[in-house]
């Protein structure tokens, strides 16, 4: 990255070798929505060079990544919400609607399903946490300098998080199973 | 449930918990402060999650990448070149240094172009008045050389002396009023003002061509004296039909004589 930042623009093409399959997967799971996350992955890497000359190189390059992945899904959340979507029935829908999605869903066991059904209607703080810790297998040191909180907080959020992802999969699960 | 427990529950569940945080965790579970029964339903649903397979990016990302990472390449080269012109701009006028600087070469650039201009235009037309003057003096010269009385001419031989190497004409003036005039000192005044110019190998040749012509035995003499400044060889032959003539006075004879004998 201090390469990038010097200047050296090609070097970007290893970064994003590395990371645009993690950063897609965050922002998939958080959306749902294909074209959407790679849109704002590709915002990630625009911003990357847009303000390389911010990057001291004293952190952990991904957790720089990572705040403006969050800044960027922060503002398209917010975009979505001024044009009025209903978050969690709008973006259940669309994960139906994609195909691939619905392919996929096919082969996929239904349980998958039905955690990311799940996952979608847990607030977004707690959607958030579960996907950097368990999807993109961030380490408590990471999500605690990116979330600015300390160590032992991440991992109450997450069991929080967890328990609630729980909660609302057996109402599913019991959703499903009733009628 | 305390918030000591959530923690190393999910260090459980993660598999992270250390040599130290397991022997706490199993106090816990032992003191019935931790339910083994929810944990193993969460730690099965988190399973389940890391089951899920990793969502796929299509390849339009990776080719809009590299066209966003060309464009901005191009961006950064073009500005790069901008910048350097950017910076000496930005260089002479942020600072009062630089805008002195400035300042002071558009000072030092005027006075130069003024000077230039000015003077090139003023030597012009000084240039041409002094042409016409010498025209003038010249006209005028010739006119008194010609005139009647003795010191007009002797006037229009004195003004002469400055116009005689570069004019032909005023040359050939000067020398026919050398071999023509019927004042001496007319004569002598002429020849002082064309000895000046002696060095010019064609006034020098009219010079010795015109010694045969003298009779005043003054002019003879002067022009001997001449010759023996500028060692004149040839002179020594135009000067023999003079001192061989019978009408020569003596003194000025051997006065020839003694010049003469200087020449080399």
């Amino acid at each position: 990255m201090l390469k990038v930042k010097a200047g050296q623009l090609d070097q970007l093409g290893l970064l994003f070798e590395r990371y645009n399959r993690p950063l897609y997967g965050f922002f998939f799971k958080l959306t749902c929505d294909q074209e959407v996350s790679e849109d704002l992955v590709q915002n990630v890497f625009v911003r990357i060079i847009k303000y390389r000359h911010t990057y001291k190189g004293d952190g952990k390059f991904s957790t720089w990544m990572y705040h403006m992945a969050r800044n960027l899904f922060a503002d398209h959340y917010r975009k979505e919400k001024r044009r009025g979507y209903k978050e969690d029935v709008e973006t259940a829908d669309r994960y139906y609607q994609n195909e691939e999605n619905a392919e996929r869903s096919k082969i996929a066991s239904e349980e998958l399903d039905m955690l990311q059904l799940a996952l979608n209607k847990l607030p977004e703080d707690k959607k958030e946490i579960l996907v950097l810790s368990k999807y993109q297998g961030m380490k408590y040191k990471d999500i605690a300098d990116l979330l600015d909180l300390t160590e032992s907080a991440v991992k109450v959020r997450i069991f929080r998080a967890l328990k609630e992802l729980k909660v609302c999969y057996e109402k599913l699960e019991y959703e499903v199973v009733k009628p | 449930m305390d918030d000591k427990y959530m923690s190393l529950i999910t260090e459980y569940i993660d598999g992270t918990l250390t040599e130290v945080r397991r022997e706490e965790f199993e106090t816990y579970v032992k003191d019935g402060f931790i339910d083994m029964k929810e944990l193993e339903e969460l730690a099965s649903m988190q399973e389940q999650m890391l089951q899920a397979p990793e969502p796929e990016p299509s390849e339009a990302l990776r080719t809009n990448f590299y066209q966003m990472l060309a464009e901005e390449n191009r961006k950064l080269k073009k500005r790069s070149s901008r910048d350097l012109f950017g910076e000496f701009v930005q260089a002479l006028f942020s600072t009062n240094k630089g805008r002195l600087a400035f300042g002071f070469s558009v000072l030092m650039l005027g006075l130069f172009m003024g000077n230039v201009f000015s003077r090139s235009a003023y030597t012009g037309q000084v240039e041409s008045l002094s042409n016409q003057m010498a025209d003038m003096k010249e006209v005028m010269m010739m006119t008194m050389l010609e005139g009647e009385s003795v010191s007009q001419r002797l006037k229009g031989v004195q003004m002469s002396s400055g116009l005689v190497s570069e004019n032909k004409d005023v040359t050939d003036a000067l020398l026919l009023t050398l071999n023509n005039d019927e004042n001496t000192n007319v004569r002598l005044a002429a020849l002082a003002s064309l000895a000046e110019y002696a060095e010019d190998p064609a006034i020098r040749e009219g010079l010795v061509s015109s010694i045969t012509q003298q009779k005043s035995p003054l002019v003879m003499v002067a022009m001997a004296e001449l010759m023996v400044e500028l060692q004149e060889s040839q002179a020594k032959k135009e000067f023999e039909p003079i001192l061989n003539a019978e009408n020569t006075p003596d003194d000025v004879k051997s006065a020839l004589r003694q010049n003469l004998d200087k020449i080399m």
